[in-house]
Parts: structure tokens; sequence; C-alpha cells
């Protein structure tokens, strides 16, 4: 056999499992070039988002948990409905349990313990970086209420941002907690560094916690479109529109989304968001009746929402209090839709059929995030200081050599 | 050359690197990106279109994957993916889908580039650095202490 050219061994390398390819960065040097080259973590990643391969759910309840979704998929019509499901045991603020995921893009999720232990981490790589601490700074007598994380991809200038939104109170006499504004900050991987959001809209002060306070649902952000996004929920009092509120990434300032006319609004449908494809979704459960789910196809645009399907009460599940759209079948044809907070299922809305995925040693309850598996590096904590340490090692013994030299030096003159 | 044949079909000749001729229908043949370039700017006029680059075992296996898919319309999409299943699993080994996948390059056929470097994936995926290298007689240029560093980096991948 003739030698293989190297641009038929990309083809073939990027229909890989990260994994595998990992391991394959010692056959050569020039094949661990090409796997470590930009380019190649590039085209990867969108065949992997494009193909609707190498997908896993991290599951989260005390502890964190993953399921491979691509084996499954693989298995008979209609669709994957068995897997297993892994701890994650191996990321780097794992201390038992207690770890939060604030949201997951391009392969990457960002992590929290506490306001003070966040980090960005790659799954599939098990490369970390932990972000440096910024305090939230309150004035005297206020203190830091409920907090709001978004993490999203700024593809203007190619960085990863996490959003903070402290939620500030002040406790009065009675032990009562007072709305006294919002602090956001963001962070950036590209500088490593948190820089204050000033100019905040004033209708970020309808966002509050009892909304989002259901299980699991704490009010992290839903990224879609370089853009970090929260349901403004109703306030019957003030009489205001619902909105969606979002934070641009790219250019680091809010705006509102205008909701589609959603019809019935005198039922008062809960709303929610998702994401589709990289489209914003939005999920208007009716409670009793089912669940809509639109899609905003054009970015920004009114116009562009489309109701995609309805999803009727299922026998299986009884009522639906929680639904969200996760990823579409890789056939287009089916949707897996995370219900009631325990429970998968792909549903087909041309034949209007569910089938639930059976997931081994899950928790009772959970909450679900959608993950792709990436070779999207993050300069590794453990290895910058080790490298720091042999550079400091190689300094140090050419001082050592050149000083020897120099005393042979003065020896010589002496 | 161009024969027309009962039904009209426009015929063109392909030759292969060790001499051999196949003659196709010209829709078969235009399945290859490459092959219709060299058709539209009128370089089968002269005679049979030579393919330096793959040999006649190969280009006869190319045709009969060209010959299926463009004989197939979308409906029968499973019954596609079937004989597609088929079709490599007989190209069997890695030498041979690797000839194969280095004439789907050359010819510029997508589809049958995309099925045999999915098969090729799947064959490698679990194999180790040593299997691979042996497989396309790749050379290790790491010296020991590289390709410990590199091991290293992703120890865990290993176990």
């Amino acid at each position: 056999m003739s030698r293989i050219p190297y641009e038929i061994i990309t083809d073939i390398f990027l229909q890989l499992p990260v994994k595998t390819l990992l391991r394959l960065r010692c056959v050569s040097s020039y094949l661990c070039a090409l796997i470590d080259g930009l380019d190649f973590v590039r085209l990867h990643l969108h065949r992997s988002l494009r193909t609707k391969s190498n997908l896993s759910l991290i599951l989260h309840e005390w502890s964190l948990s993953t399921v491979d979704l691509d084996d499954p998929d693989s298995a008979d019509d209609p669709g994957p409905a068995a897997a297993a499901s892994a701890p994650l045991d191996h990321h780097p603020l794992y201390n038992g349990g207690g770890t939060d995921v604030l949201g997951s893009c391009n392969g990457l999720v960002a992590l929290r313990n506490s306001e003070r232990k966040l980090a960005f981490y790659n799954v599939s790589t098990r490369k970390s970086k932990l972000l440096p601490v910024s305090e939230v700074a309150a004035p005297n007598g206020v203190k830091t209420g409920y907090v709001f994380y978004g993490f999203g991809y700024d593809s203007v200038s190619d960085d990863y941002k996490l959003l903070r939104m402290a939620h500030l109170v002040v406790e009065d006499d009675e032990d009562d907690v007072c709305h006294y504004g919002y602090q956001v900050s963001v962070y950036s991987l590209r500088t490593d560094s948190w820089k204050r959001i000033e100019g905040l809209p004033r209708c970020l002060n309808f966002l509050h916690r009892p909304f989002y306070h259901l299980m699991h649902r704490r009010g992290y952000g839903m990224h879609a479109s370089g853009a970090l996004h929260w349901v403004l929920p109703q306030s019957p009092p003030l009489v205001m529109e619902d909105s969606i509120i979002s934070f641009d990434l790219g250019v680091e300032a809010f705006r509102e989304i205008e909701l589609p006319d959603y019809g019935n609004r005198e039922l008062s449908p809960n709303l929610d968001l998702g994401e589709l494809d990289g489209c914003l979704c939005l999920v208007c459960n009716y409670r009793s009746v089912g669940v809509d789910v639109w899609m905003m196809k054009e970015y920004g645009v009114k116009e562009s929402w489309t109701k995609l399907f309805t999803v009727h009460n299922m026998k299986s599940v009884g009522k639906l209090v929680f639904l969200r759209p996760l990823v579409y079948s890789k056939d287009g044809e089916k949707v897996l839709l995370e219900v009631n907070d325990h429970k998968f299922v792909w549903y087909d809305w041309n034949k209007k059929r569910t089938k639930t995925v059976r997931i081994r040693d899950t928790p009772k309850a959970f909450g679900a995030v959608m993950y792709v598996s990436s070779l999207v590096p993050l300069r590794d904590d453990a290895e910058i200081e080790r490298q720091q340490r042999m550079k400091q090692q190689e300094e140090d013994e050419k001082n050592k050599k050149s000083d020897d030299f120099l005393s042979v030096g003065f020896k010589l003159k002496l | 050359m161009s024969i027309t044949t009962e039904n009209n079909e426009k015929m063109i000749t392909l030759m292969s690197s060790d001499g051999e001729e196949f003659v196709v229908e010209e829709a078969v043949a235009a399945q290859s990106q490459t092959i219709k370039h060299l058709i539209e700017d009128g370089c089968s006029t002269e005679g049979s279109i030579p393919l330096p680059n793959v040999t006649g075992r190969v280009l006869s296996e190319v045709i009969q994957y060209c010959k299926k898919h463009s004989s197939s319309d979308d409906k029968e999409e499973k019954e596609l993916e079937a004989w597609d299943a088929e079709f490599v699993k007989a190209a069997d080994d890695h030498v041979a889908l690797t000839d194969l996948m280095m004439a789907a390059n050359f010819l510029d056929i997508k589809g049958l580039l995309d099925l045999v470097a999915q098969t090729l994936a799947n064959m490698i995926t679990g194999k180790s650095p040593e299997e691979v290298r042996r497989m396309w007689n790749i050379k290790n240029d790491f010296t020991p202490e590289e390709a410990e560093k590199v091991r290293k980096e992703n120890q865990w991948a290993f176990e």
C-alpha cells in the first residue's frame, strides 16, 4: 500500500471520538500537531454539531454524572432507548458533591461550588481552568442575595465568557429582605479577568429568585446565538408583558427579545427557554393541557418565531410540570425532551409518538445539560504550573552553569 | 469517445492506471466531481479518460458504488444504507478501504468518501497508537522522552 496522504487521515480522524484522538496524538509528531491544531479542533466540533454525534448529557443532582448519547443512537428505530450513566468525578472542583453546572458550550462546561470556586472544564479532554476570585462589592448594609450565572461563547473575539448577576438585597429591622439592585460582571477566558458591566436595564429588576427557585432550574442563562437569555416573569400587579432579557456576549450589553404571539395568555402558561440547533426556543407550558415549543429561527426577529410542535400530556409521564427540548435526533425526525426533572423522552412530532430513554443508575431527580464532546483547548492550570516549574528549573540550571563558568573565570583571573 | 446506448444515454470510457477500460454511462461517471469537470472541459472527446491514480480493481468498486447511487432516488434511502453497509463490508480490510478512500478523494465523490471514512474511523476507534502506526506504515518520530511526555498529557485516555 502506498503511503497514506494526510488529508485522508484528516477526513478519517474528524469522525473519531475525542478519547481516541487523545490516544492517537502519540502516533507521530505530525498527527499530534494535526489533532492539536485549531483548524482540526474547529472542524471536528462543527462536524459533531452538524451530525449530532459525540453528544452527551450531564445530569446534576448532588453529584454529577454523564450519559453518552452516541452509542444508543445506532440502536433500532425509533431511536435510542437505553443508556448508562457514569459518575463525573474527575472535574477540578470535585469534592464528593455539591457542584453545579452553570452552562455548557462547544464541549466546555462552567462549574460552580461557591461564588469563589468557579471553573471551566473540558469534560472530554479533562483540561480545566479555575477562575480568579472576584468579590461582589456591596455597599455597607447591603448583602448579596441570589446569584445568576450564564456561560457561553463570544464568536466576535473567539472567547468563552461567564456572566454573573448578583442580586443585592437589604435586610430591614424585621429581617425582611428588600431588593436593592444588581451587580453584573463578566469573566473572559481570553483575558483571564472579570469586568463590571454598567448601564443595567431597568427590566433586570424584575428578575427575581422565586421564579427560578424550582429544583434544578436555578436561573442559569440559556445560551443561543452568542447571547444568554432569561425569561422575565410575569408580574401581574405591574401589568407588564412577558419578555426575554438577553445579554450579548460579543458587545457585552443587555437587550430585550420580543416573544411570539403565542396565543392564549389568559391560560397564563409557564414560560421557559431552551435551545435547538443553535436557535433560541420558548417553551409554553399550559400545565394540564400540554406544552408548545416555539423556535426563533432568525435571531432577534420577532416574526421568525415558529411553533415547532405541541406535546400533549403523556400517560407515561403524567402532568407536564417541566419540559425542555434538548437536541434533535440524527435523522431530524425526533427531539429529545427533558421532562419533569426525572425523565428523558424521544418525541416524534409527526407520528406523535414518545419513547422513554431508560438510563441505568440515574438519580431520582436531576437537571440535565447537553454537551458536545470536543477538543476545544483550555490552558490547563496544572499543566501551566508544571511548565513554569520546568522552565524555572532550566533557568536555574543555566544560571548555575554560568555562575560556575564565571567563578571559574574569576578564579583564573585571581 | 462518446457512444450512445439504446436509451440515449451517453457513454464514456474510463481507463485505470493499469490500463483496464470501463465503459459507463456519463451520469454514473459524473458522480465523481473530478470526472464531471473533465467532461465539462471537453477532455473526454479525444478518447477515454485516463485515471492514473486508480487501479482497475479499485475503479471497478468505485463504479459499482456510483451505479447504485445514480440509479436510486431518495425514497430508497433505507435500502441504499443497507447496500452501503454491505459494500464496505465486502471491501473488508483497511488496506482495501484506504485504497478506496484515496480513489474517492482523487475522484471527489463525497458520499463514498464519507462512507469509507466512517468505516475506517469505526475500525480505529479503540486501537492503540502502535496498531494505527502498523496499519498505515506511519513512522514514530518521537524520541522516547517526547513519547512519554505526550502520553502523560492524557494518561487517563489509555486506561
